[in-house]
């Protein structure tokens, strides 16, 4: 079993999580030595909640600029409707993103993000593939 | 992300599924309550030549058709058209891969292979099914395509047509386009769009940059060298060929409907593969060919416009005048230098470009009233497109018209911010 597990943090470790979630990793590795690997997915499905909520803090100091009109920012708010932004707003925020985490968000992905809810839950899954 | 276009109202008439189109149907009212003439509804009554017509019933230069080398009217040209008419009839009434491929095809296709010295050339309907069936047939699902956001409608439908990733990057910004290229996942097929020259603004894109980043990358590039084919590079080739850059270029898409004169689009290339094109393009295989005294036209106005190098100069010359004389009557024009034969005239806003171009068209010149979303960064443009038939004593009358228009409602448009 222990291997297992060493593999499976090894695994998340190597991956392309962000800096946060690596040290994480390595915390937890120190911490708990070796688990049973149910255990271990457990520690690591909690440690991407954890990175969401990173991801989410990057993003709203993000927003700021952008968010003209001071807007109080939840998961529900909307980029068109809420928010107001233009497309030219939306390919400079985009880059803005896709900058700080460097990853592409296409389109195609764009065209299924409708709030800054599921931005956050789309940049924190780009950020664990 | 997604844009809502819907308005609050839309559920006052549930079921009406033209309720989406109400914002720009009150945009259009509110333009024309104020007593302008229709700016998208213009009727040429009488065509007199590349640079003049009767329009609404005046006497009109034409400072916005895209009739760069003023092929319309050549006599060889429209002889070629006449004959080819006469000897093959009027349509093709068929697909290029059933009945609708003629000798004048074959013949089109050869000229444009001669004047780009490229392998492959294919000819499509229009300029806009070229960039619609090469983009989406050659970009596939998992392929990605970095294409600058200020490109024209024909390559944006064609990337929505197709199943590939779809990155735009900020115009002419050869860092952006890089970093986007990086981030590209491994194995992936990389496109890289630009164009030649950018028909809003009439800027240039650098070529010679943006082309060697996409190489370095290993992507495909594709150009569209719609608005400078026929004047811009030493052949005439378009922006590419004057950057240099031309051999590294996969694909060149261009149009028949403004230096050549007449109407169709087509892509030249040097990939070994490429005739496969006509089998599995859908916007090649499914629609009409063109005319025979269409691609008749077609083909002796590209072999005219190999040898129109007095011409080009001519152009350029008037090109440079426009430029020169708009910025110092102080209008604020798209590029600080002439980079094309597309001289952009910024407006505040529709409302006063609609204005200008209503008193424009009665001191008798018409323009391009170009508006959102066609234009970047929302502007109102007036875009003025030059043609080499223009003559230099046509340049000075337009700028006359350009400063009447432009003084005539006493200070008006310095009070409306028109002016400097």
């Amino acid at each position: 079993m222990g291997w297992e597990m060493q593999e499976s943090l090894t695994t998340a470790h190597n991956s392309r999580f962000s800096a946060a979630i690596r040290w994480q990793t390595r915390f937890v590795c120190r911490q708990f030595g070796v688990l049973p690997i149910d255990k271990a997915i457990a520690v690591i499905r909690e440690l991407l909640i954890m990175d969401r909520a990173a991801v989410d803090t990057s993003i709203r100091s993000l927003i700021e600029p952008f968010n003209k009109k001071g807007v109080e920012i939840s998961d529900a708010t909307t980029f068109a409707n809420d928010l107001e932004f233009d497309s030219l707003t939306v390919m400079d925020f985009v880059a803005e993103i896709e900058d700080e985490f460097d990853i592409i968000i296409s389109m195609n992905q764009q065209a299924e993000i409708e709030n800054f809810g599921q931005l956050v839950d789309a940049v924190a899954k780009t950020q664990a593939d | 992300m997604s844009q809502d276009t819907s308005s609050p109202e839309t559920d006052a008439h549930a079921g009406d599924l033209f309720s989406k189109f109400d914002g720009i149907i009150a945009m259009r009212e509110g333009l024309l309550s104020s007593g302008v003439e229709d700016p998208f509804n213009l009727v040429m009554e009488e065509v007199l030549s590349p640079t003049r017509a009767i329009c609404n019933g005046r006497d009109t230069i034409l400072l916005g058709t895209y009739n760069y080398m003023g092929m319309t009217f050549d006599p060889d040209v429209i002889d070629a058209g006449n004959k080819a008419m006469r000897d093959y009839g009027t349509g093709t009434t068929g697909s290029r891969v059933l009945n609708g491929t003629y000798q004048g095809h074959k013949e089109c296709e050869d000229a444009l292979k001669e004047f780009y010295a490229m392998d492959h050339a294919m000819v499509f309907s229009t300029g806009y099914l070229a960039n619609l069936g090469i983009i989406s047939t050659i970009a596939g699902k998992g392929d990605y395509i970095i294409l600058d956001i200020d490109s024209h409608a024909s390559i944006w439908d064609g990337c929505a047509m197709g199943n590939a990733e779809v990155v735009p990057f900020k115009h002419n910004d050869i860092e952006a386009m890089e970093k986007r290229l990086k981030r590209v996942p491994e194995g992936a097929g990389k496109l890289v769009i630009l164009e030649g020259v950018y028909s809003m603004l009439g800027d240039v894109a650098p070529l010679k940059e943006m082309v060697a980043i996409a190489k370095k990358y290993g992507a495909m590039v594709l150009v569209d060298e719609a608005h400078s084919m026929g004047f811009i590079g030493e052949n005439g080739r378009g922006v590419c060929e004057a950057a240099g850059v031309i051999d590294d270029c996969d694909f060149i898409i261009g149009t028949f409907s403004k230096s050549v004169g007449t109407i169709g689009g087509f892509c030249v290339s040097n990939h070994p593969k490429f005739e496969i094109m006509r089998l599995v393009c859908r916007p090649y295989v499914f629609t009409a060919s063109l005319p025979p005294s269409v691609v008749a036209t077609a083909a002796t106005s590209i072999r005219k416009l190999m040898h129109g190098s007095n011409k080009r100069a001519h152009l350029w010359e008037n090109s440079r005048r426009l430029h020169s004389g708009l910025s110092d009557l102080g209008f604020k024009l798209g590029t600080s230098s002439p980079e094309s034969a597309i001289i952009a005239v910024i407006m505040p806003d529709l409302e006063r470009g609609a204005m200008m171009w209503e008193a424009l068209l009665k001191e008798g010149l018409y323009v391009n009233l170009a508006r959102p979303p066609a234009t970047p960064a929302n502007m109102t443009l007036l875009r003025c497109s030059l043609c080499a038939e223009h003559s230099a004593e046509e340049v000075e009358t337009i700028l006359k018209m350009f400063e009447a228009a432009g003084t005539k409602p006493a200070s008006f448009l310095k009070k409306n911010n028109i002016l400097n």
